[in-house]
């Protein structure tokens, strides 16, 4: 089995390696740089894992202020995007357990999303009104789908096709084997092909 | 190397393949199949359409909501300010704002405190010189030498030697004792007991033994030291014959010549004599010489006589 923590200050770079050691020593402009730099990608992931715009947003400072706390550990044994990917996806876990608990039943769904955006960027030459309603239930379909998977499985799935992470780097971000990432994966996809098949059969 | 996939072989590597976690000949042959094979093509792409919706609907949610509106920076760099100038301070104010964190942290005080004294005071007793106790075993086994720990005899110490006259005294004949004892830093005799036999005759050994206790020695020496050394102690009683057995016996012959008894038969009785009455034990009382050392001699003849 391949280990995925294996990777050493060579991954990081130079300037990350400059960056980090000048956050570590609490330099603000170090660290409005490390924030900025990953602020977007963190607050996206915590979007598509909780679903919910306010708790991510919460999401997302919590996890720059744990980064912070646990920088002066941090020794490169991955680069900082995966490692700050690892400390957004244990903590948007803690949270979803209570959170999805409490606020179930209101909920809002990010299908409001793309109903307020009333049709999707269709890609290439596909302008077709009736492809294009097809192609917004699909996405609705989809993301309700998305929505109902389980945490493990939806977390590997957005990793691996919204972010584009390896599988190497999506075992280091979740503390998983390999091997688990591609039967997570898998599962997920069954799922999603399911609901997909069902939109058009 | 090309492979040469069936249409199990791609399902399995399907996804591998959109996930780009292929080698290249791998892709290539893939890529092939799914130029001839419809049926696997249709797979890969109702897998492409996962991605790509899932990217569609990703990019129309960052469009609703971008990021820089949200200045997550500013709002983490002016925690993190506000934290650090007030940590130990907020610190220090939450441990003391739930009073029932103050009573279990002197709770737990006292309980440390108990704990400590306890174990203080198991080991101060602990550490009181018993015999049998660990920390006495210890320091015993830590100084070869001392009177606890002799040393065995070797060639580069002085023996003891023995500094009153080391005779002991047995009345019983032709006896030998081995005896073990330890000859302590100060020259005395400690430990000593008989090793080759059982004794026997117990008042004759508790003597010896008595004697030897009383024996006084030069301890050995290791490097100019004394040590506490274990012997083994030979004790023999040795009956040596020579010319004093004939002394004995001139002697004795000269004893009896000069003791010797009047004989027991009646005396001849003169002719001219009246005839006495006849006595009865009287010649045997009367001794015919007045020494006393003749006595004796009497007295075991008259016993030996009746």
């Amino acid at each position: 089995m391949k280990d995925a923590g294996a990777l050493g200050w060579v991954e990081v770079g130079h300037h990350e390696a400059a960056l980090i050691a000048r956050c570590a020593a609490r330099e603000p402009t170090a660290c409005a740089e490390l924030v900025s730099g990953h602020e977007r990608m963190v607050f996206q992931l915590a979007l598509h894992l909780l679903g919910d715009r306010d708790e991510a947003l919460d999401l997302s400072q919590e996890v720059f202020f744990s980064v912070f706390r646990t920088i002066h550990k941090f020794r490169g044994q991955s680069a900082l995007k995966t490692w700050i990917y690892r400390i957004c996806i244990n903590q948007a876990r803690n949270r979803q357990r209570w959170w999805r608990r409490r606020h179930k039943a209101d909920q809002v769904s990010l299908d409001q999303h793309v109903e307020a955006q009333g049709d999707l960027r269709q890609p290439g030459d596909d302008t077709a009104p009736d492809r294009a309603y097809a192609r917004k239930q699909l996405a609705e379909r989809l993301w309700l789908a998305l929505d109902h998977l389980p945490f493990d499985q939806r977390t590997v799935i957005v990793l691996r096709e919204i972010d584009g992470l390896s599988y190497e780097e999506i075992a280091f971000s979740l503390g998983v084997a390999i091997g688990t990432v591609k039967s997570r994966l898998t599962r997920a996809r069954q799922t999603l092909r399911d609901e997909l098949r069902e939109v058009r059969p | 190397m090309i492979h040469d996939f069936t249409c199990t072989d791609v399902r399995d590597q399907l996804e591998a393949f959109h996930d780009g976690e292929l080698t290249i000949h791998e892709r290539v042959a893939l890529q092939n199949h799914l130029g001839e094979c419809s049926v696997c093509n249709h797979v890969s792409n109702e897998l492409s359409s996962i991605g790509s919706t899932l990217r569609d609907l990703a990019g129309l949610v960052a469009a609703e909501e971008p990021v820089e509106r949200l200045r997550i920076s500013a709002h983490v760099i002016e925690r993190l300010r506000v934290e650090e100038q007030f940590s130990i301070r907020a610190q220090v104010m939450d441990w003391f704002q739930d009073m029932h964190l103050v009573w279990a942290g002197i709770g737990a005080s006292v309980a440390t405190l108990i704990c400590v004294v306890g174990s203080a005071s198991v080991l101060h007793a602990a550490s009181q010189e018993r015999p049998n106790s660990m920390a006495r075993v210890i320091s015993v086994l830590a100084s070869p030498g001392s009177n606890d720990n002799p040393l065995r005899l070797n060639y580069e110490m002085s023996a003891p030697r023995a500094a009153t006259d080391a005779a002991i005294e047995i009345s019983e004949e032709e006896v030998e004792y081995a005896l073990s004892a330890v000859v302590s830093r100060e020259g005395r005799v400690q430990g000593v007991e008989v090793i080759n036999q059982r004794p026997t005759n117990n008042a004759e050994v508790n003597a010896m033994l008595n004697e030897a206790y009383r024996m006084k020695f030069a301890p050995a020496t290791a490097r100019g030291d004394a040590v506490a050394v274990s012997m083994v102690w030979l004790v023999a009683n040795t009956t040596v014959k020579g010319r004093h057995d004939v002394d004995i016996q001139v002697l004795r012959q000269a004893l009896r010549l000069q003791t010797t008894p009047a004989p027991i038969a009646p005396l001849p009785i003169p002719p001219d004599a009246v005839p006495a009455p006849r006595p009865h034990a009287a010649p045997f009382m009367k001794p015919v010489t007045p020494e006393v050392s003749s006595s004796a001699v009497f007295a075991l003849a008259a016993g030996g006589g009746d």
